[in-house]
């Protein structure tokens, strides 16, 4: 704590949850975030996966820092955190499998969900073990909660249901509003971009346009920002 | 020469590592994946032929959309597990017939519809309908907003009607 | 041939990679200020995604499968996408530099584009053919296109408009709110697959 540019376990745990939420802040991994999101249940089956994928990735890219070469880090990262993704995959197959089918093709697609390469990228290779799961559990967290939420919310208003489809989680048939015509349209793919627009707007709101302005797209966290603001550059200069 | 070799050594250790991690868990979590598919795939057939307990899978030759044809051994009927393309892509129905020839239940198992609109197949509102019909479906109607996915119902049943007759008792 | 039309026009326009099953929205919001780099970006899209079906599909069929290992397909398929984007990224340069001056600044983006492994693995969930595989993958890419090209469009609209929008709305809660609309007129196409061939 003496540091004061090293700030505690605790402060990198709690960052991920609120301060540099993932996906409301750092707007990382916007696929699994809109696609998945139509039950509150698999944003939380989601949120878990990914969570279980960033802790496990950044402990062993932390614990590997000093022997990964500069050169080929990136795909050696990618190694690791494809591994534990089939590993999860294995796990959610064997234990849970109406998850497996809920989430489809997105959990394979855990492995270039940005916010994990981009946590080995910006944070594992260069803190230690601890501070690296303390971020990952922090991020995590901070992931599921913006899932469930949107999850909730696209659940509740397109499908008059709440947490439905949770027998795994041991909840029995969730909650059941009874109403005759849902609003169907927040379960398509228009309501996903709505809610998603809806909900950092809100943050945006009660941050004061803070959060955001911080880090302009969030592109910071990602492991091809330098290549992306290139594009973007390019692009303004013309 | 040791500058170049570093990373591909690093590299290919790492790939073989996780490889072989991967290989040690797949064979310790293969059977359990296979059961929870055979305990999804028995819950299925039990489901749409009541008072069924027990199956024996019947060899179906040249048929490729009819993933699993089984009778029930207590003969109650035949349970068919038929595969077809939905709006989203895969779509898969389990389907029991009885042995008069009347649907005795259905259950869409795999697919990737839209939730709200062509999930709703699977839902008692539509499935209920079918059991007591007969081949021709009277009176079986398509849900509202999901003609695609209600048509791949309907063909999966029809598949499953010839794979009826192809095991000989439909006769 | 009518098989190969109902995969591509089913790809481009009903199930659109980025507008309907939300593969590739980094790109899609990160790349889409610019119509010229909007419209490089996708094209680079395309070349890999048929790329990297051409090559994961024989491996996984004819390697991966017969050996009993398909449970290895997720981290052999990222390894062959980085792997081609670093090889597609050197051989431009060394053979059409001019390609790789118009391209070449997007094909390190594409790695991590869940797009371009997304359409690897659904072209084997789906069940499809070589063939079948390659023109879903161009398709999806010409779908990624489409929706690129159409929403810069959109978007300098919607930027132009910047002063008048709410204040918590501005950036990229309105460039969603806009991603929505653009959506629902794709959801318009949805028929239309069984409209015109059945």
């Amino acid at each position: 704590m003496s540091n004061p540019n090293k700030p505690s376990n605790w402060r990198v745990l709690t960052n991920g949850i609120l301060k540099e939420n993932p996906t409301l802040v750092l707007i990382l991994g916007t696929c699994p975030t809109l696609a998945v999101t139509t039950m509150a249940v698999n944003g939380i089956g989601m949120g878990i996966a990914a969570t279980v994928v960033l802790i496990c990735s950044n402990i062993v890219i932390s614990l590997l820092k000093n022997i990964i070469p500069d050169k080929v880090r990136i795909p050696c990262y990618i190694v690791v955190i494809a591994s534990f993704v089939t590993l999860v995959q294995f796990i959610v197959k064997a234990y849970a499998p109406d998850l497996d089918k809920a989430l489809g093709v997105y959990l394979p697609l855990i492995v270039v969900n940005c916010i994990i390469l981009g946590r080995a990228e910006m944070f594992a290779n260069k803190n230690t073990v601890l501070a690296s799961a303390c971020d990952g559990i922090g991020m995590g967290i901070g992931f599921t909660l913006a899932l469930f939420a949107m999850g909730s919310i696209r659940e509740i208003l397109g499908n008059g249901t709440w947490m439905s489809g949770a027998e795994w989680l041991g909840i029995q048939n969730g909650v059941s509003l009874h109403w005759d015509n849902p609003i169907i349209v927040f379960l398509l793919a228009p309501g996903g971009f709505l809610v998603f627009g809806a909900l950092i707007a809100l943050v945006n709101h009660l941050t004061h346009g803070k959060a955001i302005k911080k880090k302009e797209f969030g592109c910071a966290g990602c492991p091809s920002a330098a290549a992306c603001a290139a594009v973007r550059k390019g692009g303004a200069d013309e | 020469m040791k500058e170049l070799l570093k990373p591909v050594v690093v590299l290919t250790v790492i790939c073989v590592v996780a490889s072989a991690l991967l290989g040690l868990t797949y064979d310790k979590t293969a059977p359990l994946i296979a059961q929870a598919e055979k305990e999804a795939s028995d819950a299925a057939m039990q489901a749409v032929v009541p008072g069924s307990t027990t199956f024996t899978e019947l060899a179906l030759e040249g048929m490729e959309n009819v993933l699993i044809a089984a009778k029930d051994d207590s003969g109650n009927g035949y349970a068919f597990k038929v595969k077809d393309k939905g709006f989203g892509g895969v779509y898969n129905v389990m389907v029991g017939i009885g042995n008069d020839g009347r649907i005795t239940g259905v259950k869409l198992l795999d697919n990737s519809e839209t939730p709200g609109l062509g999930s709703k197949t699977g839902a008692d509102a539509f499935t209920g309908q079918f059991p007591g019909k007969d081949k021709s479906l009277e009176g079986v109607d398509a849900v509202t907003g999901a003609t695609i996915s209600s048509k791949a119902f309907f063909r999966c049943v029809d598949t499953a009607y010839q794979a009826y007759e192809a095991v000989g008792e439909g006769a | 041939m009518k098989e190969y039309l109902i995969i591509l026009v089913g790809a481009v326009l009903v199930n659109n990679y980025v507008l309907a099953k939300f593969l590739g929205i980094c790109p899609f919001l990160g790349v889409s200020k610019k119509l010229d780099s909007a419209f490089g970006m996708s094209v680079a899209v395309i070349f890999v995604m048929a790329l990297a079906t051409a090559v994961t599909w024989p491996i996984y069929t004819y390697i991966l499968v017969p050996k009993g290992l398909s449970y290895l397909q997720t981290i052999v398929f990222i390894l062959i996408i980085a792997a081609l984007v670093q090889f597609v990224e050197i051989a431009l340069k060394k053979y059409i530099p001019a390609l790789h001056k118009a391209l070449g600044i997007y094909l390190p983006l594409i790695t991590t584009n869940c797009a371009v492994l997304g359409v690897t693995i659904l072209n084997l969930d789906e069940g499809y053919t070589f063939g079948q595989s390659l023109v879903n993958a161009v398709g999806s890419g010409l779908g990624f296109l489409l929706a690129m090209v159409l929403f810069s469009g959109v978007r300098s609209r919607v930027d132009a408009a910047a002063g008048s929008t709410p204040k918590a709305f501005q950036g990229i809660p309105i460039t969603l709110v806009a991603a929505a609309i653009c959506s629902v007129s794709f959801m318009g196409f949805s028929g239309i697959v069984d409209g015109l061939f059945k």
